[in-house]
């Protein structure tokens, strides 16, 4: 079906790529594609290769082997130093890191927002009104003249996701959104994702968290040892419970049964808290 | 114990800086070995205080490589000894915050001094006797015992011996306020202190050297002050000093007007060439102001002897978990130790938290916290420059009188001015200050009975006028800094045309020291978290160093990341800034109205 969608419409092309970290590979032979508007997630345990797949999306390091291209344009290094190029690119494309202690770099909440519109050369107005909307839009608006280091685990999430999306990227790229922060920062972080679904934003979430799976994507790619292992809607992956023991994304279920004997047991139990 | 050790060394090399001009033109200085012994124990301090002499020797030429026995036998141990007997006695049973304390401190201090003051004239004065050359020239020393001992102990008896008295005082009655625990290593049977609320068991409870480290740190900034006494302590003369005419008249003005001998002593010559010091007279060569020189190499010298003391403790643990593999090295405290490295960042990462990032008066509703801070920064800067040129003392007066009424009217509490920056400015500055009382010549008021030493109007004049001036420049700076967010001083010099990129590395540093300090405390948490029970010191020190590895690794990790995390958002290399605020025409009005008003001020001071 995919076969028939115009290339202006693939927002990332990824064909056959292989990539290694100081000899230690981590993406091998990986291929995907992602249309405009589509909401994907990457599935995988630690270390599958879900982090490097959206550094190489956007265009922070580039792979040894195979291509990747966006909207039909090959993203390569060289083609980042022309700078129309890469601003126009970081302009489309904005990633939120795992770690937020790596992405806020600045002394104030404020300047953190306004850092990527001032490296993209916006009038000085512009970024006022833009960083203002941004962090009403977030709710952050009282921690403006913060530090933010001194921000809690969700608000500095919070920051984070607002210095990316001061820009209004098209496509959005998420390391782990939801890792570490409690449940009620959490399900912030995820029912703002889903009110940004009407925006025809696309977004890739690199993801180990089943819970939210549903909510945040239309169609999920399991990575295992760096290549894709299955690829489809999140109700079939989540059915596929071998595949997900496999790729360790659940982990088998024992529990002791009334006669007394432990038993591998294949099924899920997705809605505990519920 | 070895954090406690390196911060008494590192006092003790900084106190020793602060030069105290004398009668006669010599200078002197306290050593700082009573409170070392006091807190420390006799032992303990002689290690301390000789680490200090150590490193002056060595890097700094100071008090010479040839004399660092003697150095040490009448500082660091005479001078221990000396003061622990004179407090065990005082103090004995005393409560751990009585006064008795207190005074016995004081006395150890100036017991202290003077028995090392003694030794040395004791050695100064038998040279003669005992090193002559064929001619029957002295070797080394020039001057008998009649001359040595008074040239010595006018001065300690006086001046050094009074500013040893204050800061061993001072320093004990101040950690009987605030870590009554540390008093407790040497008097481990008194009573305790009567309102000390019995500690949670869970809490922490590992000695906290952070204040003395940030005491250690005002010290160092005040250290430029040292240089204000010219001339030579006694005794402490170089063979180039023999021959230079003037230096010769101050020698004599010192020893009761008897002029050096002609020649320099040959055995002096001979030795003065066994080893050139790198950062001689604490004056490095690369930096044309002497002051600011003396600062740094204050900082060099304490950097130093923390080094020290890491490779002492390093070297002490091999041979006691050799000897005792299963034993732990130190003498026997309650506390739980750690490793040196870990409680030294342990200790800067809570004085960073305290100083940098006490936000709370920053944000409260003031004047000063409502002034831009560009206009803040111009004005606060204004006002110290009229507390340094004013000549008058009502104008001067005047300076400190408005800093105080800014304080006010910024919500600054006065007990936060006061125990922070008045208290150690005009004690320090006054120990500096009150020789210029007697030594200033001028219309006499009062003759001290003993010693016929005259105070003078304009002495007192002089040292008034001193200590003045430091508590205004002091109070003014701290008025800035506490009601100023780090940010917002940021914005004020990236608008006062700092570079971008230096503001941005300022910003990020001061951001970054924070996580990486963070990380390592978590390291060491979770560390500990995993032990049972007490690791050997030697594999404590493995521990930590192997931590340090670890934390280098992941410093450079973070410094790619974060440089991953900027490209991604549009940096290419070249960081741009938002010019938010402008200054206004109201801000350009205020800013002139500070400057008016402190040049109204230089000018009726002038």
């Amino acid at each position: 079906m995919r076969e028939c969608v115009p290339t202006s419409e693939v927002a990332f092309a990824v064909n056959d790529v292989s990539y290694r970290y100081l000899e230690v590979p981590a993406l091998a032979g990986l291929s995907m594609r992602v249309t405009r508007g589509e909401r994907v997630a990457l599935l995988g345990a630690n270390g599958s290769g879900k982090s490097t797949l959206l550094r190489l999306l956007a265009g922070l390091c580039f792979p040894e082997h195979g291509d990747i291209s966006f909207y039909g344009e090959p993203l390569t290094e060289q083609r980042l130093e022309n700078e129309e190029f890469f601003y126009r690119f970081r302009r489309r494309v904005g990633m939120v890191f795992q770690n937020p202690d790596i992405q806020l770099f600045n002394p104030s909440v404020f300047d953190e927002v306004a850092f990527g519109p001032l490296q993209l050369q916006w009038p000085g107005d512009q970024v006022r009104r833009r960083v203002g909307e941004t962090l009403d839009l977030m709710g952050i608006a009282h921690l403006r003249d913060r530090a933010p280091h001194r921000l809690s685990g969700g608000e500095k999430k919070r920051v984070a996701l607002a210095s990316v999306l001061v820009l209004d990227p098209e496509v959005l790229l998420l390391d782990e959104p939801s890792a570490a922060l409690d449940p009620g920062s959490q399900a912030q972080i995820v029912e703002f994702l889903v009110s940004w679904r009407d925006r025809s934003k696309t977004v890739i979430t690199a993801t180990h968290d089943l819970d939210t799976l549903e909510d945040i994507a239309d169609r999920c790619y399991v990575l295992e040892n760096g290549a894709v292992a299955c690829e489809g809607t999140p109700l079939a992956v989540l059915h596929d419970v071998a595949l997900l023991e496999r790729t360790r994304l659940v982990r088998p279920h024992h529990h002791v049964h009334r006669e007394g004997v432990t038993q591998p047991h294949p099924h899920l139990h997705r809605h505990h808290s519920d | 114990m070895i954090p406690l050790l390196s911060v008494f060394a590192a006092f003790s090399f900084v106190v020793m800086m602060f030069n105290l001009p004398l009668p006669g033109g010599t200078t002197g200085h306290a050593v700082g070995m009573g409170v070392a012994s006091i807190v420390l124990g006799p032992w303990a301090s002689i290690l301390a205080i000789s680490i200090a002499l150590l490193i002056q020797a060595v890097f700094f030429g100071d008090g010479g490589i040839t004399a660092i026995g003697a150095n040490c036998f009448n500082m660091a141990i005479v001078g221990s000894l000396a003061s622990y007997a004179a407090y065990r006695m005082i103090s004995h049973r005393a409560r751990l915050g009585s006064v008795r304390r207190v005074a016995g401190a004081g006395v150890a201090g100036y017991l202290a001094i003077n028995f090392a003051a003694l030794c040395a004239a004791i050695e100064f004065g038998i040279q003669p006797i005992l090193f002559r050359d064929a001619s029957g020239a002295p070797l080394y020393a020039p001057y008998p015992l009649s001359v040595s001992i008074p040239a010595m102990m006018i001065g300690h008896l006086t001046f050094a011996g009074l500013a040893e008295v204050i800061i061993s005082a001072g320093i004990i009655a101040y950690l009987q306020r605030t870590d009554p625990g540390l008093l407790r290593l040497t008097a481990p049977d008194a009573p305790d202190v009567d309102e000390v609320s019995p500690r949670p068991p869970g809490a922490v409870s590992w000695p906290t050297p952070r204040k003395l480290w940030l005491g250690l740190a005002l010290l160092l900034i005040l250290t430029p002050l040292g240089i204000l006494a010219v001339g030579n302590a006694w005794g402490e003369w170089s063979a180039r000093d023999f021959g230079d005419p003037q230096t010769r008249q101050q020698i004599a003005a010192g020893s009761r007007h008897q002029l050096p001998p002609d020649h320099v002593p040959q055995g002096l010559e001979r030795l003065s060439s066994v080893w050139t010091a790198p950062l001689s007279h604490y004056a490095p060569s690369f930096i044309r102001s002497p002051g600011f020189g003396y600062f740094v190499s204050a900082m060099v010298g304490v950097g130093l002897i923390i080094a020290t003391c890491l490779l002492a403790s390093w070297l002490l643990g091999r041979m006691h978990s050799e000897r005792h593999p299963d034993r732990e090295w130190a003498p026997s405290t309650r506390r739980r130790r750690r490793s040196f490295i870990e409680a030294t960042i342990r200790s800067l990462l809570e004085a960073i938290q305290h100083t940098l990032f006490a936000e709370d008066m920053a944000s409260a509703n003031g004047l000063l916290q409502r002034l831009d801070p560009r206009v803040k920064l111009m004005g606060m800067g204004a006002l110290i420059i009229a507390a340094i040129t004013v000549r008058r003392i009502p104008a001067l007066a005047g300076v400190f009188a408005t800093a105080a009424v800014l304080a006010i009217l910024s919500r600054v509490p006065m007990r936060i001015l006061a125990a922070r920056i008045w208290i150690a400015v005009g004690a320090f500055t006054g120990t500096i200050a009150l020789p210029a009382v007697f030594l200033t010549p001028g219309q006499v008021m009062y003759r001290l009975p003993v010693l016929d030493w005259a105070i003078t109007q304009q002495g007192l004049k002089a040292a008034g006028f001193l200590i003045l001036r430091a508590e205004s420049a002091a109070t003014l700076s701290a008025l800035l800094i506490l009601t100023t967010l780090w940010t917002h001083l940021l914005a004020g010099l990236r608008s006062l045309r700092l570079p971008a990129v230096l503001v941005a590395l300022l910003g990020m540093s001061y951001r970054y020291m924070f996580v990486f300090l963070q990380t390592a405390r978590d390291m060491f948490e979770s560390r500990e978290s995993r032990l049972v029970g007490i690791l050997a010191p030697a594999d404590r020190r493995r521990l930590a160093a192997a931590t340090a590895g670890v934390l280098l690794g992941k410093s450079i990790q973070l410094s790619a990341e974060v440089h991953t995390a900027m490209q991604a958002r549009g940096f290419r290399g070249q960081i741009r800034l938002l010019d938010e605020r402008h200054m206004d025409r109201s801000h350009w009005l205020q800013a002139a109205g500070f400057v008016a008003f402190a040049a109204a001020i230089v000018w009726m001071g002038r």
